[in-house]
């Protein structure tokens, strides 16, 4: 009689089903635990958009000339060893810190510890030792020593 | 007749009122600080940040790795018929607007090593924990065809509105 009068049967029904269908689409996961948005985050929104032209001035430049202007207005730059690595079975490439690759008898494996993933026997480092390049600014801390981060401007 | 106009209203109600706040939701949610499978993302100022994936990009995730490092990595899908090339790059902005990280390009497939199309994979790269990326920060995968077509799958982080909390 209650649910008949309130309509709280019809709407506990919806929440139900709700619930049942939105769960199933965020438990998605990624390789080594990286959380997967679900495809519908691809909705681009003026602040997006606001973001994502900022964040492309800075990449249509090469990483030598944002060096050279960081350089220039007073940025500490620092750089750290990474290989990349090709897993051609999973189709997965990585960028890493040299310190995060392992080579054991059983092949590769990256980020050793807790989120550690093992790539299959075909996974191979496909580059020589390049660099990435941290910028530091004023009072912001400068990369922690055991990173064994170099600093070269 | 009048049990299915008091229990249907009501359901039709919710059900809207729901797919009215899960579209919104659906645009870039700010993270809520967990993921689905229990991993945390990592906090950066100011706390939950957007996630996008556009072009071939299918999905962006971010995670710290407990060993000074963070992770993003972006999910993508490649056309089929065709194998392709790879270059990738990293680049993070703080909340002053100027940069903080920069990878370069990284060429992924070097050599006469190449992705078959038709494919699902992902692109990891890493970046030092305490890296302020408040301003926001995209991961990039360059794709080239055998035909010298070039797309690209993209991946992004940003703040979202400090006042609205939307993206």
């Amino acid at each position: 009689m209650w649910l008949r009068r309130s309509g709280a049967f019809g709407a506990a029904m919806a929440i139900v089903f709700l619930t049942a269908c939105t769960g199933g689409m965020r438990s998605d996961s990624a390789p080594g635990g990286a959380v997967k948005a679900d495809s519908a985050n691809r909705t681009v929104t003026a602040r997006g958009r606001q973001f994502a032209t900022a964040l492309s001035s800075v990449k249509s430049v090469p990483v030598e000339a944002n060096i050279d202007r960081a350089a220039a207005t007073g940025a500490r730059i620092f750089r750290i060893e990474q290989v990349a690595v090709l897993d051609p079975a999973s189709h997965q490439t990585f960028d890493v810190p040299r310190s995060q690759v392992k080579q054991t008898s059983g092949g590769i494996v990256l980020f050793e510890g807790a989120k550690q993933i093992v790539l299959s026997r075909e996974a191979r480092i496909v580059s020589a030792t390049h660099y990435g390049y941290i910028f530091r600014r004023g009072s912001q801390a400068d990369p922690d020593p055991r990173l064994h981060a170099e600093r070269i401007r | 007749m009048r049990f299915w106009v008091r229990t249907l209203v009501p359901m039709l109600f919710v059900v809207a009122v729901a797919t009215a706040g899960a579209g919104e939701a659906y645009v870039n949610q700010p993270s809520d600080g967990g993921g689905g499978d229990g991993s945390a993302y990592p906090t950066a100022p100011p706390g939950n940040m957007c996630y996008l994936a556009s072009g071939l990009g299918t999905s962006m995730g971010l995670d710290s790795l407990g060993s000074g490092f963070t992770r993003a990595t972006l999910g993508w899908t490649l056309s089929s018929g065709n194998s392709y090339k790879s270059q990738v790059r990293t680049v993070a902005v703080g909340g002053d607007g100027e940069i903080t990280y920069d990878s370069g390009w990284v060429d992924m497939t070097p050599g006469d090593t190449d992705l078959p199309g038709g494919q699902s994979g992902y692109a990891t790269q890493t970046f030092p924990d305490g890296t302020d990326y408040s301003g926001g920060l995209t991961i990039t995968d360059q794709f080239t065809n055998m035909e010298g077509q070039t797309s690209y799958a993209d991946g992004m982080i940003y703040p979202p509105d400090p006042v609205t909390n939307s993206c």
